[in-house]
């Protein structure tokens, strides 16, 4: 694989020296980020990587000005985000209620934490419940979960002060606790 | 109140899908999938815009050969039937002229006509019999046209020996040429 990657990075798709220097630099040190930037938006891999194909082919038509790209690893995961956003679909998962149910019964049996986080129906509702925040909570939040981006980067992608960014994902983490713990005390009462 | 426990284990939970909600990483050889799959959407984005520049030339050598074919073409053909106005076919001054050759009901059948065509207004007009003249005569002419109808060509001779220049032309006498013989001493002084 290393070998393939390797040949077709030589094989650049950029017309000029320089310009397959600088793309095959940006994927390698920022294909990471991109990657995840659109995963936390579009939640599967597929369109992830396609969105991260999209995100450096726009990066290598602005080649022209790459010279006024001031932070190219805060551009890049803006481009990804924004076209994550435009691709992204209204999510076609468990219902919620099937989801709590699920979650409170390996509750029930025991399970602990990290493996009830660990399963298909807790990732389930906790989109549900990611989904369900207001966009401006929802955003911060998830570009937070990437652990690419800090504070500072996710304030000047969403154009907010740090202090900003900080708060909201204070208040959509405390928004999510209400809820899950909403969700299963109630299944755990009946 | 509620007690520390579940509120602990709701945090743990999560903590735990949160950390996971981010994603576990791409799989391996994303540079490489990357990278190929942009040079593919850059071919073709370039063929795409090869064909869209092709197409483009095409248009504009057509549009071209259209505007070049339509100012060659004769004025003549761009007349169509039924554009014609009835009056085309009354007589015009000049029968030799362009201008009534072109209005002439045969020469109007254009050669790019199409065969199916309908009928022209101009066919629904009377044709005339006779070619039309050119201009009404003269009143001068008009009464030369009406002495000429009525007398006959015997008659014509007549009356122009009767003319009074004739008349005088056949009086004229003419007297017999003399000329006198050569004398030999202006002869021999000739030599």
């Amino acid at each position: 694989m290393v070998e393939a990657g390797q040949v077709i990075l030589s094989e650049s798709v950029a017309t000029t020296e320089g310009g397959r220097d600088e793309l095959e630099d940006a994927v390698r040190e920022d294909g990471r980020l991109v990657y995840k930037v659109a995963y936390s938006v579009l939640r599967n891999h597929h369109d992830a990587e396609d969105v991260a194909q999209e995100t450096f082919l726009r990066f290598l038509r602005q080649r022209r000005h790459w010279a006024e790209i001031r932070d190219r690893r805060a551009w890049l995961a803006k481009v990804a985000w924004r076209a994550a956003l435009d691709r992204k679909r209204s999510p076609a998962g468990v219902a919620l209620e099937d989801s709590a149910e699920a979650v409170s019964k390996l509750r029930a049996d025991g399970a602990g934490a990290d493996e009830i986080a660990a399963s298909r129906e807790m990732m389930s509702l906790v989109e549900r419940l990611v989904g369900s925040l207001p966009s401006e909570l929802r955003e911060a939040l998830t570009l937070s979960t990437t652990e690419e981006l800090t504070s500072a980067e996710i304030a000047q992608m969403l154009g907010i002060q740090e202090g900003a960014v900080r708060n909201r994902l204070f208040r959509a983490r405390e928004i999510l606790r209400q809820k899950l713990a909403a969700v299963l005390e109630t299944r755990h009462a009946r | 109140m509620h007690d520390d426990k579940p509120d602990q284990f709701v945090d743990e939970l999560l903590d735990a899908a949160l950390k996971r909600y981010g994603g576990e990483g791409p799989r391996a050889g994303l540079e490489t999938r990357v990278l190929a799959g942009v040079r593919r959407r850059q071919g073709a984005a370039r063929r795409r815009r090869l064909v869209w520049a092709l197409a483009a030339c095409a248009g504009i050598l057509a549009a071209i050969v259209l505007v070049l074919h339509s100012a060659h073409a004769p004025s003549g053909q761009r007349v169509t039937r039924a554009s014609v106005p009835p009056q085309a076919v009354k007589p015009v001054p000049n029968p030799g002229s362009a201008d009534s050759r072109i209005r002439s009901p045969r020469l109007v059948q254009g050669h790019r006509e199409k065969p199916r065509t309908p009928k022209p207004v101009v066919r629904a007009t009377k044709r005339p019999e006779q070619f039309p003249t050119p201009m009404p005569p003269t009143e001068q002419e008009k009464l030369l046209l009406t002495y000429f109808a009525n007398t006959t060509k015997p008659d014509l001779l007549a009356e122009t020996n009767k003319a009074e220049g004739a008349a005088e032309i056949s009086n004229i006498k003419v007297a017999p040429l003399e000329i006198e013989p050569l004398d030999d001493s202006e002869s021999g002084q000739g030599k």
